[in-house]
């Protein structure tokens, strides 16, 4: 029982951060189309880039944390500046060239700065555990969780109660009306990436947290593909619902499964499997809209 | 885009393409043989890549479909031809064919949901279909030796051993030139036009009587069959299968290989291999007279070949085969004969 109910409990954590970057990933594809495949590796690059800063120059984690941010919203801004507002009405195939050009590119830097090799994150948070009564969980997983929650929740508000979140849903719940009434598209588009990118950088921080450091943390990024599609790739409910419910199946898929089928490593295909069935059976996903095509 | 089809295309445009192809074909075949290993390896890297090039062309540039599981195919048609070569003993021709058609099955199974997606969401159906071939190939041990990869062998055909180098070449050319000559006719049939119908617009393709479920599934089978083919012929060619090889990066390459070559065009996917091969040995060609701390070689390679992609999305997006058709065009207006040519 300790057991199951702990493979859920590390499913809800590491659900939490994917539902946080899948909501950047909707947020993306919602405001201007476009699916972003480097999400994994601005993850990525988010986690060194804190990293170097604390070794650096020795700074605090919170502020090391803050200046991370900083250099997502300039990375973001730099992306969305030179390639894909150059790319607008582009076809589909191109512009997921683009960011897989983008994101390989990203690769490409962490591998040349801080080489292949996995560095453990210095740490942060205490792995120690805390009873909660029924289990005990580490520290560093309730910050996570805590902090992922945190950061939704903030943009639930941002969307919620300012003007400029306001001005980006009706953006993407129609983008010619909302350019029709004045809305500036570019500064929307630039806001979107900039969010993706800092839920993203966020999400780097936290899984490189947990799992250590190395290029194959882009690989968390990838795995919320699965979460938006089961959510429905243009609903920011789904995707936070999706990610915990991806969380939860590819754990228990890891820590059941393997016995059951004798196959390994099961744990992180698991949620691929349920993409390509979603795929076949309800492609708009659970909360998705689906759009009618006209000719 | 809107073409007349009156008496039907021929296979190539006019006589600067057809003498233009033979002579390139004789070329190739002639000069390979006084070729050292270092320049046939590439040569036939480059050819084997533009035989699976074509293939994903067909899915890429003729249907507007988008497959990010190129590589795992590929792989798919190696092992299945190295075991039943080995496993069932097998003659190699048949056994190559009917690897392509194993890939041509798996293919369609993945490119199902293909009918009610598009754009992103198959980008996204694909993405998973490499995942997930590629953990298969991990866990298939009597398939694929696991990571420890499995021999092949270089193969007898049709009486003919194709042991030697230069001689396998021959084979891959053979191969690539069939391909391209299967492309071509695909390209001018009632299919080929279905094809185009439904990137173009499928609905109205629907409407004018195209099967759209039954052209997709076909480009799928079609492209994947290429890649089956392809990928047991490098698999000969190296004469070891690892599964390494048939990662989610060399799927990214060769998205890249066709974009950079330039889509629906049989030259882009010809040029495109040339340039996937080429530039990252004239890369670290160059890096070497600058240093010679070989570590750093990989990742220079990588952000040089991103870089290469954006930039060509950004400033060339129809390819080395626009350029290639502008020379064309030159060299026509020069000699003054030839007929108006078709994009």
């Amino acid at each position: 029982m300790d057991y199951f109910l702990g493979l859920i409990i590390n499913g809800i954590v590491v659900g939490s951060i994917y539902s946080m970057v899948a909501l950047g990933l909707v947020l993306i594809y919602k405001a201007t189309e476009v699916v972003n495949f480097a999400q994994g590796e601005l993850l990525m690059i988010g986690a060194y880039i804190c990293l170097e800063i604390i070794q650096v120059t020795g700074m605090p984690f919170l502020v090391s944390f803050l200046m991370t941010m900083g250099f997502m919203v300039i990375l973001a801004l730099a992306i969305e500046r030179l390639v894909l507002r150059r790319m607008m009405g582009a076809p589909a195939l191109a512009v997921i060239m683009v960011t897989i050009g983008i994101g390989i590119i990203l690769r490409a830097v962490v591998l040349g700065v801080w080489g292949a090799t996995s560095i453990p994150f210095p740490e942060v948070f205490p792995r120690q555990g805390i009873d909660l009564g029924v289990v005990t969980v580490s520290q560093l997983y309730l910050w996570s969780f805590m902090l992922s929650l945190a950061f939704m929740a903030m943009f639930g508000a941002f969307f919620k109660f300012t003007r400029v979140g306001l001005v980006m849903r009706a953006t993407a719940s129609s983008r010619k009306a909302a350019e029709s009434m004045g809305v500036p598209l570019t500064k929307i588009f630039a806001i979107a990436w900039i969010i993706s990118a800092v839920v993203s950088g966020v999400g780097g921080v936290l899984t490189g947290n947990i799992a250590g450091l190395s290029p194959e943390l882009s690989f968390y990024g990838v795995k919320v593909f699965p979460a938006v599609i089961l959510g429905g790739l243009d609903s920011i409910v789904g995707a936070t619902i999706s990610g915990v419910i991806i969380g939860v199946l590819e754990n228990l898929g890891g820590g059941y499964l393997k016995d059951l089928t004798g196959l390994h490593g099961l744990g992180p295909v698991a949620p691929f499997f349920i993409l390509v069935a979603i795929l076949w059976v309800r492609p708009t996903g659970l909360f998705g809209r689906k759009d009618i095509e006209k000719l | 885009m809107i073409e007349t089809v009156l008496r039907g295309r021929p296979l190539l445009a006019d006589r600067f393409d057809r003498i233009g192809a033979v002579a390139l074909i004789a070329c190739l075949a002639v000069v390979s043989q006084f070729m050292g290993d270092y320049h046939l390896a590439l040569l036939t890297q480059i050819t084997v890549f533009a035989l699976s090039a074509m293939g994903l062309n067909i899915l890429l540039g003729n249907t507007g479909m988008i497959s990010i599981a190129h590589a795992a195919f590929m792989g798919v048609g190696a092992f299945s031809s190295a075991y039943l070569i080995q496993n069932l003993g097998l003659p190699a021709l048949p056994a190559v064919l009917l690897a392509g058609l194993i890939t041509s099955v798996v293919g369609m199974v993945f490119g199902l949901p293909s009918l009610r997606l598009k754009g992103v969401y198959l980008a996204m159906a694909s993405f998973a279909a490499q995942i997930i071939l590629y953990w298969a190939f991990e866990q298939s041990r009597w398939l694929t030796g696991g990571q420890d990869g499995r021999f092949a062998e270089r193969p007898v055909m049709l009486g003919i051993s194709f042991m030697d180098s230069h001689r396998f070449y021959l084979l891959a050319l053979a191969f690539a030139v069939l391909g391209a000559v299967a492309n071509l006719n695909i390209e001018r049939s009632r299919l080929g036009r279905a094809f185009n119908a439904v990137r173009d617009r499928s609905q109205a393709a629907e409407m004018m009587g195209v099967n759209v479920f039954r052209t997709k599934m076909a480009s799928f089978g079609l492209a994947t069959f290429y890649a089956g083919v392809a990928g047991a012929l490098f698999g000969q060619y190296l004469e070891f299968v690892a599964i390494q090889a048939f990662s989610l990066s060399v799927s990214i390459q060769f998205l890249a290989l066709v974009i950079i070559g330039g889509l629906g065009s049989l030259a882009g996917s010809v040029l495109g291999a040339a340039f996937i091969v080429l530039v990252p040995e004239i890369l670290d060609t160059i890096i070497l007279m600058f240093s010679h701390n070989t570590g750093e070689m990989a990742p220079i390679r990588l952000g040089v070949f991103g870089l290469i992609v954006v930039v060509f999305l950004l400033f060339e997006p129809q390819g080395l085969a626009r350029a290639w058709n502008r020379t064309r065009q030159w060299a026509l207006n020069h000699t003054g004969k030839g007929s108006q040519t078709r994009s």
